[in-house]
């Protein structure tokens, strides 16, 4: 049902379940809010959407209150400009105000509102909550003197991803975000996809720079330095220059690698190739023999660690097959020094988890997140929107579509179906539409020639557990599931471009990034990894068929990370 | 449980019921009956030792059989406790200890009483309880015959005293609309707070149609100062489990909780202990008096944040969430409790239930004023005589409470003002003493009903840090939801640290101002939209106190340590007592000549000031 209202002296028409929020930004008008998020947090708490209703005694907090026939509403009066200055400065009275210090510098919400509104940051300067970093995660930063209680990253981490590593604690003015008993964000629940930092509206979630480990790396003379960017990061690392969500940038971003001074740059989507190959060999051979099923994806360290923490009767069912990642790191290191080089390999990714699959394996010196590329390439000086497109380098810069959509969810499971029809039936099904995004967890049922495979698609960690207690209970079976930690999968991982989500829902974002990876993956001319010649020929040429040393590149040995 | 066996009961404790309301002795067998009050605050002056020697002291008399001794609920005059209660002269002692024990036994056995111990007036001794001037405008409803039952039996004198007939009578004769419109009809409206009208409360929820509905009692009682909630559950915990059976009756809720703070143990002990009673007998559990009417009633424990008396907070604390409230609507009654329909009432309001439906609406109706219908119970502490517990019919001027009821201020100092409704609530001064008390006229001036805390302040009393001492609690109590209540009243508070330390500027109190209504009209649930009234009242009252202190940095009544410093004047003798008073050796002289103090050592504890009996020393 529509109802008629008046915002701003003019008259809209606005669907009746609306909040005044809603219907407001529908008809392009902009209200501050600070504390909501769409669907996972609408606590009404940070009282700076606050508008005038004609007929209300005080203002009325637009993200809560539903439009009503007749509605008058004020988003600009003095009253309602004075209030939200108050209650702008009063955050800030309690907030640490070491700006030009802070990663989030000119990317921070609430400093861009105290510029908006004219606020006096010293208004109502008082005692202020002590500055406490924790840096004990391996990916996130926490510095609680930064903190709003917008509550965002509480809602995120527990509705999205599950996890529920935080929460608020202590009452009144010592309210505060921390973990069970405030011990350190390591020893908590967290598996560090992320999510809260991507909603953080301040810097008080951060993740763990790796810029000065880059550029020591950079500064070397005596290795190889090598690049290897993870698929969702070309189209996300435009957004960095101001350019729209979900370009794709590929070239660009591999001409600013090359800028940056790395000697190489290759493809994490080669990786994802061989992943494809590797991981369809392992589901057919414990498919038949009925071995430890259903076969969990391992990939995405999250969940990686997410199952260690909360499911370790089921790390035997993750999958042995390296990630993408680290399939490419151990063939470069093993391909430089074979032939006695030495090379020190920084990895590109959209994930903060992986900064903890690098530690853990060895095997990569550095990861950087699509926002630390963004920063190296500005601190480079480097102008991204000029540059030219470049292509990737030999011998690990072919790939095709199936190792390119590993950066989306469903990705994994379509490329490998892609790989395992073609090898089980001989025919070539290039688009397998059904395991691609939808709310929560997907269920297929595909045949194979004579198989029947019963998959199971999750990404957002807060959808497993029910599949995860089925499974125990007996109650479902399935031989194959692909989980992504964060929802939409890599395109709107924990390290990729900041987005104001005042102006565009996550839900739109990971749509426009996925929208960018399936078009590339459209117009590439080989879409099953079969087709990869460069593939074929690492196999042949360079690891000789030679099943021990595929086997030891390829595995993990152990499914521990240390 | 049935009629039958309902009125059987009755009939059986009947007697010594009667035998203390009445002095009739004919249905029992023995002559006199002792009972000594068993609520938190006796307890806590060894109540149980004093019936424990009693009971030691009869035994060694041989007098078991002619005196019974038994525990009771809270009489209310909590400030002269230990209260015992003699029967049938119905007479009431006070501060008794067990030193006592023998010459009240010696002197019972001849009838007599003694005098010493008895409540005085005017240097008389009153021998009834009831003509005491504490007692003599008083009226009971929701601590109706607190004085009657003994702990000992509790669910039988509860019975004998009509308890569950109001649940019978609904149950077995009555629609949920009759209930409901009998509610209404009372014109009972809810006692913690805000004074919604309970039938309508009630109704809304009935009208919801789900297959699980709540019926919640909070009993979260946080407010600095009252007790008259964990009074009525320690005294009389029946009445609240007979109102919540009505109500989920009424609503169609097959559940209750009573959400209780953990600080209140005996309350909890003693509750639990009648919920089992009444599981037990048939009053709670399936098939209420044969009806298909079944109810469970469970006790959820609070940890003691204030803000959990918040309704919905609350519910989140029970449902095991972090105890922050949540936006209304929708309200309780459309998604409660897990999700669910429910009504929440305090307990006060619970107590005065079962005896609506036992008398009639009208007969509730009849009592108080024209918006605000029967008794409030209100917390009377502070600077005044009897503090303690009163309940009074609405409409009662704060004037009778203060002087006719409290015994108005103690050593000859005067009245400033009275705080009610604890820390939402704003002060009166003097002009408004005859404020006759109801929901509206209370809101008009500032302040609030509120759960019926009523602290009464002297001249001695700074209003300015009497706001500060709220704001501290506030600050403290916020759930740190919202920005205006987190951060605007810990700011609130460290102006009004500013002007007691004599460091404000008459901006910073235009600021004070501000945020205080911003804080008031912004914050998210009631907690934060009432915090700033106990600055607003003051200042609204007492400005010049504020500005006092800001201008000539002056605290006229001696309490902001910053601006106030001791002097000797001429008047001292010599005497050197103050000298040995003072904490921190700041006060030196020769004996027989003047004394001096020396302002830099000196904490400003006002010690020499109380010892010197010659006005020698000034403050100021």
């Amino acid at each position: 049902m529509e109802v008629n209202i008046i915002i701003d002296g003019k008259k809209y028409v606005a669907n009746s379940g609306d909040t005044i929020l809603k219907a407001a930004k529908d008809n392009g008008i902009e209200i501050p809010t600070l504390c909501f998020l769409k669907d996972v947090n609408e606590p009404a708490s940070c009282r700076v959407c606050v508008v005038e209703v004609e007929g209300m005694r005080n203002l009325v907090t637009s993200c809560s209150t539903k439009v009503r026939e007749g509605m008058n509403i004020k988003t600009n009066s003095s009253k309602v400009l004075e209030a939200r200055k108050t209650a702008i400065e009063l955050l800030v009275s309690n907030h640490n105000k070491n700006c030009l210090n802070c990663s989030k510098n000119l990317k921070c919400s609430l400093q861009k509102l105290c510029e908006q509104y004219h606020c006096d940051t010293e208004k109502f300067a008082g005692e202020c909550i002590a500055s406490e970093v924790d840096d004990s995660n391996f990916a996130i930063v926490r510095d609680v003197s930064k903190c709003i209680l917008c509550g965002k990253c509480v809602a995120v981490c527990a509705k999205k991803q599950g996890c529920a590593a935080i929460s608020k604690i202590n009452r009144g003015f010592e309210t505060k975000i921390g973990t069970a008993f405030d011990k350190p964000l390591n020893e908590s629940s967290c598996v560090g996809c992320g999510q809260c930092v991507l909603v953080c509206p301040t810097g008080a979630l951060t993740q763990k720079n790796d810029l000065s480990r880059v550029l020591s790396i950079l500064g070397k003379d005596d290795v190889i330095k090598v690049a290897q960017v993870a698929p969702a990061v070309r189209v996300s690392i435009a957004e960095e220059f101001g350019e729209e969500i979900g370009t794709f940038a590929e070239g660009r971003m591999v001409s600013a690698l090359k800028e940056c001074g790395f000697d190489y740059v290759f493809d994490v989507n080669m990786g994802a190739d061989f992943t494809v190959i590797e991981e369809a060999n392992e589901l057919i051979e414990k498919v038949t023999k009925n071995e430890n099923l259903p076969l969990f994806t391992s990939c995405c360290p999250a969940w990686f660690n997410y199952v260690q923490k909360n499911y370790p009767e089921f790390e035997k069912n993750l999958s042995s097959t390296k990630s993408p990642n680290e399939m490419l790191g151990s063939l470069v290191k093993y391909y430089f020094e074979s032939q006695g080089k030495k090379v020190e390999i920084v990895s590109v990714m959209p994930c903060t988890a992986k900064k903890r699959e690098i530690l853990a394996r060895g095997t990569i010196d550095a990861s950087m997140t699509t926002r630390e590329l963004g920063e190296l390439i500005k601190l480079k000086g480097i102008n991204f929107s000029k540059l030219e497109d470049s292509k990737f380098d030999d011998p690990f810069g072919e790939y095709t579509g199936a190792g390119l959509i590993f950066g989306v969810t469903g990705g994994v499971t379509e490329a490998a179906l892609r790989y395992a029809v073609y090898k089980l039936t001989g025919k070539k099904q290039d688009i397998i539409e059904d395991v691609r995004y939808s709310d929560g967890v997907k269920e297929v049922t595909v045949s194979i020639g004579d198989k029947k495979l019963k998959l199971a698609i999750i990404h957002g960690l807060a959808n497993a557990p029910q599949v995860m207690e089925d499974i125990k209970a007996g109650k479902k079976h399935y031989d194959f599931i692909e989980v992504m930690a964060c929802p939409g999968g890599c395109v709107n991982g924990g390290g990729q471009s900041f987005v104001d989500y005042s102006k565009i829902d996550v839900e739109e974002v990971i749509k426009k990034r996925s929208a960018a990876i399936y078009k590339a993956d459209g117009d590439m001319k080989f879409k099953n990894t079969d087709d990869n010649a460069g593939v074929k020929k690492i196999y042949e040429d360079l690891l000789h068929n030679d099943h021990e040393l595929i086997h030891k590149l390829f595995h993990y040995t152990d499914t521990k990370f240390n | 449980m049935n009629l039958e066996s309902l009125e059987s009961l009755k009939k059986k404790y009947l007697a010594e019921v009667e035998f203390r309301r009445k002095g009739d002795t004919s249905g029992v067998d023995y002559k006199y009956n002792i009972m000594v009050c068993g609520g938190t605050g006796c307890r806590s002056c060894k109540s149980k030792k004093v019936q424990e020697k009693l009971e030691e002291v009869i035994k060694a008399h041989n007098l078991e059989k002619e005196i019974m001794v038994n525990g009771v609920g809270c009489f209310g005059l909590c400030v002269n406790g230990p209260i015992v209660l003699v029967y049938p002269q119905d007479a009431m002692y006070e501060k008794v200890s067990v030193d006592d024990c023998e010459e009240i036994i010696t002197n019972l056995q001849e009838g007599k009483l003694v005098e010493r111990l008895l409540h005085h007036e005017n240097g008389k001794a009153v021998e009834k309880k009831d003509e005491i001037d504490f007692c003599k405008k008083q009226k009971y409803i929701a601590r109706n015959n607190a004085e009657y039952m003994s702990l000992e039996n509790i669910l039988g004198d509860y019975i004998a005293l009509d308890g569950y007939a109001a649940l019978h009578k609904v149950v077995t004769t009555m629609s949920q609309e009759d209930v409901i419109k009998t509610i209404k009809d009372s014109g009972l409206r809810g006692r913690g707070g805000a004074g919604f009208p309970t039938g309508n409360k009630w109704e809304f929820t009935r009208v919801v149609e789900a297959p699980q509905k709540y019926v919640i009692c909070n009993a979260d009682e946080g407010d600095p100062g009252a007790f008259m909630d964990r009074s009525i559950i320690e005294s009389n915990p029946h009445a609240i489990i007979e109102a919540m059976a009505i109500c989920g009756y009424a609503i169609g809720a097959s559940k209750g909780f009573v959400y209780l703070r953990a600080e209140y143990p005996l309350a909890g002990e003693r509750l639990q202990s009648a919920i089992d009673e009444a599981n037990k007998m048939g009053l709670l559990g399936e098939n209420i008096f044969g009806t298909n009417f079944s109810f469970d009633l469970q006790i959820k424990y609070g940890a003691g944040a204030f803000v959990c008396g918040e309704e919905t907070a609350l519910m989140r604390s029970i449902e095991g969430k972090r105890g922050e409230p949540t936006l209304k609507p929708p309200y309780p009654a459309e998604k409660g409790l897990y999700g669910c329909p429910s009504v929440i009432n305090n307990v006060e309001t619970l107590a005065n239930i079962a005896q609506i439906i036992n008398n009639g609406a009208a007969w509730f109706n009849s009592i108080g004023t024209n918006d605000s219908k029967g008794t409030k119970v209100f917390a009377l502490t502070g600077k005044i005589k009897n503090s303690g517990l009163i309940e009074l019919p609405m409409g009662t001027t704060i004037r009778e409470i203060i002087y006719d009821i409290g015994g108005g201020i103690p050593n000859g100092k005067k009245f400033k003002a009275v705080q009610m409704g604890g820390p939402s609530g704003g002060c009166i001064p003097e002009e408004y003493l005859d404020t006759p008390i109801d929901y509206k006229s209370l809101n008009d001036l500032g302040s609030m009903m509120g759960s019926g805390g009523m602290i009464v302040v002297d001249e001695d009393t700074c209003m300015v840090n009497l706001a500060k001492f709220f704001l501290q609690f506030t600050r403290d109590e916020s759930c740190g939801k919202c920005t205006p209540c987190r951060i605007g009243n810990k700011r609130i508070l460290e102006i009004l640290d500013k002007i007691t330390d004599g460091k404000a500027t008459m901006e910073d109190l235009d600021k004070l101002e501000d945020l205080c209504h911003y804080v008031k009209n912004n914050s998210l649930c009631g907690l934060g939209q009432t915090s700033p009234n106990p600055v607003l009242s003051t200042l609204k009252y007492f400005r010049h106190e504020y500005i006092e202190h800001i201008k000539d940095h002056k605290c006229r009544a001696g309490v902001c340590k910053a601006l106030t410093s001791y002097r000797i004047t001429d008047k001292c003798i010599g005497c050197s007592a103050c000298s040995r008073q003072c904490p921190v050796g700041a006060i030196t002289g020769e004996v027989r000549k003047k004394f001096d103090i020396n302002d830099e050592k000196c904490i400003k504890c006002g010690k020499c000031f109380e010892t010197c009996r010659f006005g020698a020393i000034v403050k100021g």
